[in-house]
């Protein structure tokens, strides 16, 4: 059996395996080793997955999606063309490409993989996690935090040394800092912090939406193929800035042309309150980890937004360091995922490091305190299992009841860091009944388990009758039940993929309907004839005619992109 | 089993030995395969890390042999490396309450302290703090040369300081307190990027904010902050996205106090009355009954029961210091990490953390740091928690000073009971110190007969030991805490003079003959000293001719009382240049000549004492016998800038 790992990101998703000595990355259809989490349905039907979809936002804009990952283990509906989904379902099919791709590639069935969460993921997003594996029909072995399995595969990587090192994991839509430790094959997490709405996606719509402001323009006065032509071009900014100083961008939106000359300097303005945001939680790791910065072996920066020089000069103040990634950095975790694959099975070559992760939020109940003799202050939050906890861990709290003759008490369950319930996440509650007695003469035993996956288990037990209640928290919005889970998969089956054999050929069209999207005048004209004649030799199912169109085509449609502005 | 057993080694410091005991166990015990005992393992393996900062292996011989000398007047401190480390450690692990306060309120430091922290900066092992341009260089630079650390590191410090000031300086000028844009350029400041910076100013901010929201603090009131800049601030560091991490080191009300002002009533909990839920949720309104589950304070849970309960993992959960930063308490520089004002948080964490394990060291160092150190009173709860959970794993020093609070506390835990439990605890163990500060606690507060007294004081009479003597004589003068026995007192103020030299003798002589206590009115008490002056010949030493006029006048022989006076002050100018400088001896030439003005009057040289001051010094032999116990721990250095004043 190979061991798979799979990088379930925002915007770009990666499936790697183990080969025995070091993991690999296995590419798709078309030849890339990462595959955008873009889902598009065309006109027949058909399913579309990855650069293809990618390329589909802009000339399809009401039948593609990407950027859904932010809705898991939440109950809202996507749209894509006539039909709705779940972040989860969709997440599905992104994972059913990436297991077709691995079978293709390995000549094997796969079944089991190791998905990579991130760490700051709460209760209901990892489970939602775990249910898009099952929909895509992958036993979920095991969720591995994102920054975990960046410094696992940056351990592996060099194993020889002991040390302290700090991953910033800046992905498309999330944020994840974790405080490592590597010792004597012990590859330990102290601390994880994170903002699970915070991302290179995020960088991106607010130079969108700067450019809009500095011209006067409402996104709401713009069509949805346009703000994603818009937001294309703010990537394309982004990226170049990265390397240049400067970057024009311009755009023609309803007839008219708008540009933007954008410098470091003006993007390091714009993005100031976004980077603001990443502070708070690398402070927060650092302060429970305990550890001095400059304690620290090494600062390592994982996901494709931290390339930008921006990001990297904030992290060298804050460190006083050059932060390292000699992996790189949109590959990282999906390397570091099979490695826990392997390990897990306890892989020969792997045999002697164990690996140990934290719980990253602190879990707890809502108690009263007693105030004055009759008077009693609900509303504030008992921790049971305190964050960063190593996990797989169980903890119990004994709780009594505060007035005399009570008949129930209700364990409402929360998630958070502040000392008032209000302001934590409630996951759920469970009520017990207690027996007719005096106030604080009945108590429960309140135990939390929280396991390897990080998902919770509350039992509460009564202590004068010994009985017990037991119950995976759910919260009313989240996470499919079993029904719910069985429906998907029927509607999910239902779904025409496109084959994976023409991959190449819808890409190519893809692109160039997104170029037809946007052109202008005389030049739409002519991609509109290019594409109506590459489809005539598609429909013709002549694979050698269609193999060197496709060549011509592609040739075209990029010479033309090239001077698309011009 | 303990932590060590668990990890199948011997108590060490060697962190490198925990981890590879840890590393080796963890491979047969996964967390994969066996969840529970891997909980175990982990559990113990972070309670070994943590108590190894306070294994001082060198020390744990030379402390034993310490402990037995132990003498009772040598309040110079030698070693006391470790002591109660054996304790920490076996107790430790299975006892470890839930939850513990420290209050960082600070109290103003000296400079020595001052020089430390920036000590504490300097050996940091950072690389790479550059030079104040850099500070506004967005480019990265990276230095790692050892000697610009150590400017760069005073740097920090000084930022910190720079920045607390500016702060101060904006809340105390009425027109700038509330200008939004000037606190906002306040914080663009590049050097807040600096994350060792902003931690340290994270909780000194918000102390200062939990001060001047005070009402005490009325310069800041006219017109006050308004809360949206306390909300502007709170954002900024965060505060009220982790909480939780303020709650380690301040008390509910601070935090409420903070966070409803910036917040509004929104941030603060609601207030439910029992009562009225009872008359509404009787019958089928159960609905009404629930949420109801409450919590005795935890630590007193923790402290009066359950400790079969299984054991349950520190509240907090912070991997481990290198051992360069803090290496192990029973080291006075560490100690002044914790008990200075500027003390460093990562130190106190650690103390905490050990604390929490059970460490009675670390108990009674938090112990002390909070009742008397820093802050008045509203740390004094977490400060008698502390050392009640020292004082019930053995820890005499708590015991001795608890007895000692419980008497003097100025907040309302005054509670002799309690002191007497204490004290009695602390004398069945045996402590040297414990029947003095019981008998002066019993004399203070309560009653007992003189036989009594004598019996607790048996060992110190037997000792001849000056405090002893002077209690009783004190006692039995003023009938304090027994019936009133001049004869008796006398008899004690003689063994007094006699257990030392003729100094002794003198003070107390001087004592009887010019104390205005109406007991000692025509008793000639002082007249038995005379003799001490004069055989085998008479004294030339002038205080000692002042003293022995003195006792003349006490027995109602002015004349020679005067003529002993005009001996003394002849005696005083010869012996006077050799150690007097002439301002002194002036002062004191006219001190000795108005007491022969007095006697040529026929009136005695009187010097106020009452009850009262007799208390006063039994309070402060109290003290003393604490502040000993205190020194001995923390060393004469950390002990000086606590406020132990019983007044």
């Amino acid at each position: 059996m190979t061991h798979i790992g799979i990088d379930l990101g925002t915007t770009n998703s990666l499936i790697a395996y183990w080969d025995g000595e070091k993991p690999q990355l296995i590419p798709n259809a078309l030849g890339d080793v990462i595959t955008p989490s873009a889902v598009s349905i065309d006109e027949d039907g058909q399913i579309l997955i990855g650069k293809t979809a990618q390329e589909r936002m802009i000339s399809h804009p009401e039948s593609s999606v990407a950027g859904f990952k932010r809705k898991m283990g939440t109950k809202s509906r996507i749209k894509l063309g006539k039909k709705e989904f779940t972040a989860e379902e969709l997440s599905s099919l992104v994972l059913r490409q990436l297991k077709q791709d691995a079978e293709a590639f390995l000549g094997a069935p796969v079944t089991e993989a190791v998905i990579s969460v991130p760490a700051y993921f709460n209760d209901a997003q990892r489970r939602a996690t775990k249910v898009a594996g099952e929909l895509a029909g992958l036993k979920v072995e095991r969720l591995i935090n994102e920054p975990t399995a960046a410094a696992v595969a940056y351990g592996v990587h060099d194993r020889e040394q002991e040390s302290h090192f700090l991953v910033v994991d800046l992905g498309g839509g999330t944020f994840d800092v974790s405080v490592l430790e590597l010792f004597e094959g012990v590859m330990e997490v102290h601390a994880s912090a994170g903002d699970n709405f915070l991302g290179g996606d995020d960088f991106t719509n607010e130079i969108a939406s700067s450019f809009l402001r500095k011209h006067n323009l409402k996104a709401k006065q713009l069509d949805k193929a346009s703000i994603n032509q818009l937001k294309k071009l703010a990537q394309k900014a982004k990226h170049a800035l990265s390397s240049n100083d400067e970057y024009n961008l311009k755009i023609t939106l309803k007839g008219q042309d708008y540009e933007l000359l954008l410098t470091r300097d003006s993007l390091e303005k714009i993005l100031s309150e976004l980077t603001g945001r990443l502070k708070a939680p690398i402070e927060r790791a650092i302060r429970d980890s305990n550890i001095r910065p400059g304690e620290l072996d090494d600062v390592l920066l994982v996901g494709g937004a931290t390339r930008m020089p921006l990001i990297r000069s904030l992290i060298g103040r804050i460190f006083r360091r050059l932060p390292a990634c000699t992996i790189d950095p949109d590959q990282v975790v999906a390397l570091g995922a099979a490695v826990q694959a392997a390990l897990k099975s306890r892989h020969k070559a792997l045999k002697d490091i164990v690996m140990t992760d934290i719980c990253p939020y602190t879990l707890g109940v809502e108690i009263a305190q007693q105030v004055s003799a009759n008077q009693h202050q609900s509303g504030y939050f008992l921790p049971v299992i305190d964050r960063n906890t190593t996990i797989p861990v169980s903890k119990v709290q004994t709780l009594c009841t505060i007035a005399n003759n009570q008949k129930v008490i209700d364990c409402s369950v929360y998630q958070g860091e502040s000392r008032l319930v209000k302001n934590n996440i409630k996951l759920g509650n469970i009520e017990v009944k207690v027996p007719k007695n005096k106030a604080g003469e009945e108590s429960v035993d309140i135990r939390f388990t929280y396991d390897i996956n990080g998902i919770l288990e509350v039992s509460v037990k009564v202590v004068s009758t010994g009985e017990v209640k037991r119950t995976i928290i759910k919260s009313e919005e989240c996470s499919l039940s079993e029904k719910e889970i069985e429906e998907s998969l029927k509607k999910l089956e239902k779904l025409k993929i496109h084959p994976r054999d023409q991959a190449e050929n819808r890409l190519s069209l893809a692109k160039a309907e997104r170029l037809f999207e946007e052109s202008l005048g005389d030049k739409r004209d002519y991609v509109a004839s290019l594409i109506a004649q590459f489809e005539a030799t598609l429909n013709s199912q002549d694979l050698a005619k269609i193999s060197s169109h496709k060549a011509e085509f592609d040739e075209e449609i990029s010479a033309l992109e090239e001077d698309v502005f011009a | 089993m303990n932590c060590w057993q668990v990890l199948q080694i011997e108590p060490t410091n060697n962190k490198k030995d925990i981890k590879r005991a840890y590393s080796k166990l963890l491979k047969v015990t996964h967390p994969e395969d066996d969840p529970e005992s891997f909980q175990i393992l982990s559990e113990s393996y972070k309670s070994a890390l943590s108590m190894a900062e306070f294994v001082d292996e060198d020390s744990i011989e030379s402390e034993m042999v310490e402990d037995e000398v132990g003498s009772a007047n040598n309040s110079e401190f030698t070693n006391i490396d470790g002591s109660n480390f054996d304790e920490g450690i076996s107790d430790g692990f299975e006892w470890s309450p839930q939850e513990y306060e420290v209050d960082s309120q600070t109290n103003k430091g000296n400079t020595n302290e001052k020089e430390s922290v920036q000590n504490t900066f300097m050996q940091s092992d950072s690389e790479g703090w550059t030079e104040d341009g850099s500070w506004s260089n967005s480019e990265i630079i990276v230095q790692s040369s050892e000697d610009v650390a150590e400017n760069q590191e005073t740097s920090i410090y000084e930022f910190i300081e720079y920045f607390l000031e500016e702060i101060d300086k904006l809340c105390r000028t009425k027109k700038k307190r509330n200008n939004l844009d000037l606190w906002r350029e306040l914080f663009e400041d590049e050097r807040l990027d600096d994350i060792e910076a902003k931690e340290i100013l994270r909780f000194r901010v918000f102390h200062y904010f939990s001060n001047i929201l005070d009402s005490e603090f009325k310069n800041y009131s006219n017109p006050p902050i308004k809360p949206n800049i306390v909300k502007r601030v709170s954002e900024f560091f965060g505060w009220r996205e982790d909480e939780i991490s303020l709650t380690y080191h301040y008390q509910t009300h601070q935090i409420d106090n903070v966070m409803t002002y910036a917040y509004g009533l929104a941030a603060s909990p609601k207030t439910e009355v029992i009562e009225e839920r009872k008359s509404s949720g009787s019958g089928g309104y159960w609905l009404f009954w629930i949420i109801a589950v409450f919590v005795l304070p935890k630590v007193f849970s923790a402290l009066f029961k359950d400790t079969e309960r299984p054991k349950e993992e520190p509240y907090y959960k912070r991997a481990p210091l290198k051992e360069k930063s803090f290496s192990s308490l029973s080291n006075f520089e560490n100690c002044q990490l914790i008990l200075s004002e500027y003390h460093e948080l990562s130190a106190v964490l650690r103390c905490i953390q050990s604390a929490t394990s059970g460490n009675v060291k670390a108990l009674e160092i938090l112990g002390i740091k909070n009742l008397f150190s820093i802050a008045s009173d509203n740390s004094h709860q977490a400060g008698i928690d502390y050392l009640t959970s020292a004082a019930e794993k053995g820890s005499v020093v708590a015991e001795l000073i608890l007895g000692f609070e419980y008497q003097y506390s100025l907040s309302t835990d005054k509670d002799i009971e309690k002191a007497k439990y204490w004290l009695s605890k602390a004398l069945s163990q045996g402590h040297k110190n414990a029947p003095m500060m019981l008998a002066s606690a019993i004399l203070l507060n309560d009653k007992m007969t003189a036989d009594e007294v004598e019996q607790l004081l048996s060992k110190e009479i037997e000792e001849r030991d000056q405090r002893a003597f002077n209690l009783l004589a004190m006692a039995n003068l003023f009938g304090i805490g027994m019936n009133e026995n001049l004869p008796e007192s006398l008899k004690w103020f003689e063994e007094l003079a006699t257990a030392g030299d003729i100094e002794q003798v003198n003070e107390v002589a001087w004592f009887l003959a010019t104390s205005d206590i109406p007991q000692l009115n025509g008793s000639n008490a002082a007249m038995n000293y005379a003799d001490y002056f004069l055989i085998p010949e008479p004294t030339t030493n002038p205080r000692y001719v002042d003293t022995l006029a003195a006792i003349y006048a006490a027995s109602g022989d002015f004349a020679k009382a005067y003529v002993t006076q005009l001996n003394a002050i002849i005696h005083l100018k010869q012996s006077a240049s050799e150690d007097l400088t002439n301002a002194a001896l002036d002062e004191e030439i006219t001190d000795y000549e108005s007491r022969s003005k007095l006697y040529l009057k026929q009136e005695r040289y009187l010097q106020k004492f009452n009850e009262g001051d007799a208390r006063k010094m039994f309070e402060r032999l109290q003290y003393a016998l604490v502040r000993e116990e205190i020194v001995k721990l923390v060393g004469e250095k950390n002990a000086k800038g606590l406020n132990l004043n019983i007044n």
